[in-house]
């Protein structure tokens, strides 16, 4: 009876101690969403006036990306290099998100474009239907549509290397 | 002059080891002259610690860009004010402040201690484990957080400080804080001392109560200015966020309102001595594990630190040696710890202490899994939740009222003076109250009625407490009196206020119900830094009329974007303006009417008073029993 | 009449989109609902409840959404789920504990008072003295010889001793890059900082492609390459490598 303080922060110090050495998990990386459907939803194309960037496209054979962007964001242009080395292994698919059609353009003129398609969602208004809370962002999605990795900011090395290519990787065996 | 202070630093820190090998051979051999050994030297490294921190503000004030934590946290152009404060603005400054503080406590608790005449053995115990919390924070302060870091080639040019902490409130929060911090050190230091000397009795709790009353007081006044500089910092309203940050310096203060209590509650026959040690231990070791949250970087949070794990595993030791150790203590020497045999209590007024005790430390517990849970889920499952408002409204909440119900029952009341005199005025106050401030809601009455409840019982006690010339209690009524004031600001300001947000264009106003919000003009303009849009607002409420200048400001060399809220002070309601979204021609304007709002500060300032006067009272005058 | 049910529907939406957005938390913002935040994410999901309350969904629907795709965090009061549960749970269960304990306080009562026999053993107090001075000093002085070291610097205007940790390549870099600030490009006080630098660690990437251009602009093209080839080397990331190549081609085209 005497001794239940002392076993308490015994406890304690060792259940911290622990969850401080061994939390290596990126803050940034989604787990919550992993295994769901991406939402249907529509935006108009960037590039082609009439056609429209949906979510079907995630519905047809074979893992994509996609890539959530924007003119006005400085961390987009800092994992741009990242974002040209992913396309090489797996094709890309971009929203501009609150951006204005002729600055996104301009954009992905200077910087190139690594989008097979880019959509448009000028006000924001369909970015809740995916779940997107700022840019940029990132999902990797399977050939059924169902999201297998989200990450919140600018891609890096660590991301690629650790996270993202191992996924694809895997699901080639 | 830098040099000087490091070495300076250094010394203090030898000076401790000093004290604690003296301190020992004190213990062991009873001559007084170790004794005053220990003295000197704590002396001279209170002298050192405080000439070294001078010369850290001179270098600020001088802008010595050599010193590394003046280039981070200064700059040429700053005003002189912020200069000399920004000391504590940063880590290693304010690790700094923490060990001054430190050692002006362990100065005045010798001093004090020398005139009460404890024996020589408790006496030097308590130096020798003053010397070494010293030197365990002289190590952390030296080794892993040394403000005195220097830059060579010197730059010519600082980086700034944070435009958010170039405040009166960076002044006056870290200080008053850290005192309400660091008291709890030497509580820590009387019950580790007295469980090494192989007694403790209710004289122990003679010797903490009148640093449980400092710390709690000052923590209370801390705790308040950094909610009331978030208040008008952030310009919405909002004053406490259940931010970590703000939970950490929830808990020690928590338990030290349940200490008091303890100790008010064994001053019969003394029968939870065995728990004034452990809360006691239990506040220390609440500021501990809080230094540790914030500055080891597992929590992300506005509040923290730039973290660095070595920081992180040095703190999490220190507390679990500390704090596991001293409960390990507390265990061996159990059988020490004795309680008077004296008259048995059953008396109703013990058993509502009780309960108060228990409420105090169910809700210290709400606090502290509220603050750790998600940080463990998340460790264990990967989960991530928020604990925010909405659980602490289902918990925090009603325990606090049912406290601040029992919180009336402070003696036993006569039948005909409780009607005349406590339910009567109670009554009348309440209907008055809520006749002033226009409530409607049957739950907004009720905690009306509770918090004038605390009020009117305070006030009766104390009458009757000075006119028995009982000038001891008189102390904590006064904070139980600011308690109920506290409550009555925050019951008015979570219920009765309300944001009337307006879309108009230059020279429109919009009506609401009993107020109308009108953009009279707007200017631009350049001002140092920065780019600003301001506007004249005039806000109409029944029948009186304020002017108001918000603004919103962009800075040119970080690109922030900042709201400088115009605020307007009444006694019964704040009104908060901002500038919101431009959309084109229309301008948001957000107008906050934060009901009663003042009463929060006037509350806690009371129950700071009471304390503090308490604990003067107690250190000059101790009570024989 | 349908003027009047309108108005009354819009309020009763507007209501609950309060309400609702009282219990979500603003994901870029410190601490705050979107309620209260206008942030274009708050916005967006203020335009979302609105438009999901028109479409005739209640709240439950609403929130279900909203945490599948931004995860339970959005909330602001975590669910009641099995995860959660325990929040409410353990609270009861101290309170019962506490309880339970004061119930049960056992008493140890003061017998007897006990006089304590304080017997001084005399000591040698001066060798007491000279001995744990000299053991204080020499501790502190052996740890800090370990951590720290003394070093000449330059102050403005005089040479001065002073001791520190041992020298530090972000200490440097702050510095030159605050000096660049100031000085022009090729200033000698920055040079000598980047040369530090790379005595420190010959591989730092910022030193040696400042040396690098540095010796390039006044024409030491023999020097100039060594440190780009020293750079080039050291790096194994190709995006990184290529943009650097390129660039470097771009300067020796823009000197001809």
């Amino acid at each position: 009876m005497k001794y239940i303080p002392f076993l308490v922060l015994l406890l304690i110090s060792i259940l911290i101690t622990s969850a401080m050495l061994l939390k290596k998990d990126d803050n940034n990386i989604q787990n919550y969403i992993i295994g769901t459907k991406i939402s249907e939803f529509e935006l108009p194309s960037l590039y082609e006036k009439d056609d429209k960037f949906n979510s079907k496209i995630f519905h047809s054979n074979g893992w994509k990306v996609l890539n959530v962007f924007a003119s006005w964001c400085q961390q987009c242009k800092s994992e741009h290099k990242y974002l040209k080395k992913l396309s090489k292994i797996i094709p890309l698919y971009g929203i501009a998100y609150n951006d204005n059609p002729i600055k996104t353009k301009r954009f992905l003129d200077k910087m190139g474009n690594v989008y097979s398609s880019v959509g448009i969602d000028e006000h924001g208004n369909n970015a809740v239907l995916i779940g997107i809370s700022g840019v940029p962002e990132t999902y990797l999605i399977d050939g059924q549509g169902i999201i297998r990795f989200k990450y919140l900011g600018a891609l890096d090395d660590k991301v690629l290397d650790d996270y993202i290519i191992p996924i694809i990787e895997e699901k080639k065996d | 002059m830098v040099e000087l202070a490091h070495i300076l630093l250094i010394l203090s820190f030898a000076f401790s080891n000093f004290q604690f090998v003296s301190s020992l051979f004190c213990i062991r051999t009873n001559d007084v002259n170790y004794l005053k050994y220990c003295y000197i030297s704590n002396s001279v490294t209170f002298f050192c610690v405080s000439i070294s921190f001078l010369i850290l503000i001179y270098s600020f004030v001088s802008s010595d860009f050599s010193v590394k934590i003046v280039f981070e946290n200064s700059h040429y152009l700053m005003p002189n004010i912020y200069k000399f404060f920004a000391v504590w603005g940063n880590h290693e400054g304010s690790m700094f402040l923490w060990v001054w503080v430190l050692n002006l406590t362990g100065f005045i608790l010798w001093i004090w201690l020398e005139r009460n005449n404890s024996d020589i053995k408790f006496k030097s115990y308590v130096m020798s484990i003053q010397a070494l919390i010293y030197m365990i924070f002289f190590i952390y302060l030296l080794f892993l957080s040394n403000p005195f870091s220097r830059l060579f080639p010197v730059p010519m040019q600082g980086n700034d400080l944070n435009p958010l902490l170039q405040d009166i409130g960076l002044i006056l929060h870290p200080p008053i804080l850290y005192i309400g911090y660091v008291g709890v050190s030497s509580i820590y230091i009387l019950v580790i001392a007295s469980l090494f000397n192989n007694h403790i009795d209710y004289k122990l709790n003679n010797l903490i109560r009148p640093w449980a009353l400092l710390s709690w007081s000052f923590l209370t006044l801390g705790i308040a200015l950094g909610s009331w500089w978030a208040y008008y910092e952030l310009g919405w309203g909002g004053f406490w966020f259940w931010d970590p940050v703000e939970n950490i310096s929830l808990m020690p203060w928590l338990i030290l309102g349940a200490l008091l209590h303890t100790i008010l509650l064994n001053r019969k026959d003394n029968k939870f001595q065995k728990w004034v040690v452990i809360l006691s231990i239990g506040s220390f070791g609440f500021s501990l594990f809080g230094s540790f949250l914030v500055r080891s970087g597992i929590l992300n949070s506005i509040h923290s630190f730039s973290s660095d794990p070595l920081r992180g595993i040095y703190l999490m030791g220190i507390f679990f040696v500390l704090i596991a150790g001293g409960y390990l203590l507390y265990a061996v020497k159990y059988n020490y710890i004795f309680n008077n045999s004296g008259e048995k209590q059953t008396k109703f007024l013990d058993k509502v202490l009780i309960l108060k005790v228990l409420l105090i430390l169910t809700i210290l517990f709400v606090v502290v899994i509220a603050t750790v849970y998600p940080i463990f889920l998340e460790f264990l499952t990967g989960y991530k939740i928020s604990v925010g408002t909405g659980y602490f409204e289902t918990t925090f909440v009603p325990l606090s009222i049912f406290i601040l119900i029992i919180m009336g029952f402070i003696t036993i009341y006569n039948f005909k003076k409780f009607i005349y005199y406590i339910l009567i005025p109670l009554i009348l106050s309440t209907i008055y109250v809520c006749w002033l401030l226009d409530v409607k809601s049957f739950i907004v009455v009720c905690g009306i009625a509770i918090s004038l409840w605390v009020c009117i019982t305070a006030l009766y006690n104390l009458k009757d407490k000075i006119r028995k010339k009982s000038f001891f209690a008189i102390g904590g009524l006064i904070s139980h009196f600011g308690a109920g004031v506290l409550a009555l600001g925050i019951t008015g300001t979570t219920t009765l206020s309300k944001d009337y947000i307006a879309n108009v264009k230059v020279g429109e106003s919009k009506k609401f119900d009993e107020v109308i919000v009108s953009l009279e003009k707007l200017h631009t303009g350049v001002e140092n830094n920065y780019n600003f849009l301001k506007a004249e607002v005039k806000v109409k409420i029944k029948d009186k009329k304020y002017l108001f200048y918000p603004e919103k400001r962009k800075f040119s060399n970080r690109g922030m974007v900042t709201v400088e809220t115009a605020i307007k002070h009444t006694l019964l309601y704040d009104v908060m303006v901002a500038i919101g979204n431009i959309d084109g021609e229309k301008i948001m304007i957000k107008v906050y009417k934060k009901s009663m709002v003042t009463w929060i500060w006037i509350g806690a300032f009371i129950m700071f008073l009471g304390g503090f006067i308490s604990s003067l009272y107690r250190l000059r005058n101790r009570k024989k029993q | 009449m349908i003027i009047l049910f309108l108005l009354l529907r819009r309020k009763k939406i507007k209501d609950t989109l309060k309400d609702i957005a009282r219990d979500i938390r603003c994901l870029v913002c410190e601490n705050q609902s979107i309620l209260e935040s206008d942030t274009d994410f708050a916005i967006n999901i203020k335009n979302y409840i609105l438009e999901s309350l028109e479409k005739g969904l209640n709240r439950n629907e609403i929130i279900d959404f909203l945490s599948s795709r931004y995860g339970d965090f959005i909330l602001l009061s975590p669910p009641v789920s099995k995860y959660t549960i325990l929040l409410w749970v353990l609270p009861v269960i101290v309170f019962l504990f506490l309880l339970f304990i004061i119930i049960n306080n056992k008493n140890n009562y003061l017998t007897k008072k006990e006089t304590k026999q304080i017997n001084i053993i005399k000591t040698d107090k001066k060798k007491f003295l000279v001995w744990s001075f000299l053991f204080s000093f020499l501790l502190v002085t052996a740890i800090y010889y370990n951590i720290g070291n003394w070093g000449m610097a330059d102050y403005p205007q005089q040479k001065i001793l002073y001791l520190d940790s041992k020298k530090n390549i972000d200490k440097l870099l702050y510095t030159a890059r605050s000096w660049r600030e100031i000085d022009e490009f090729e200033s000698p006080r920055i040079v000598k900082i980047n040369q530090q630098i790379l005595s420190i660690d010959k591989n730092n990437v910022e030193a040696n492609w400042f040396m690098a251009i540095h010796n390039l602009e006044i024409g030491n093209i023999d020097q100039a390459y060594k440190y780009y080839n020293s750079l080039i080397n050291s790096i194994n990331d190709l995006e990184t490598k290529k943009v650097l190549v390129e660039q470097w081609k771009d300067l020796l085209n823009s000197k001809k």
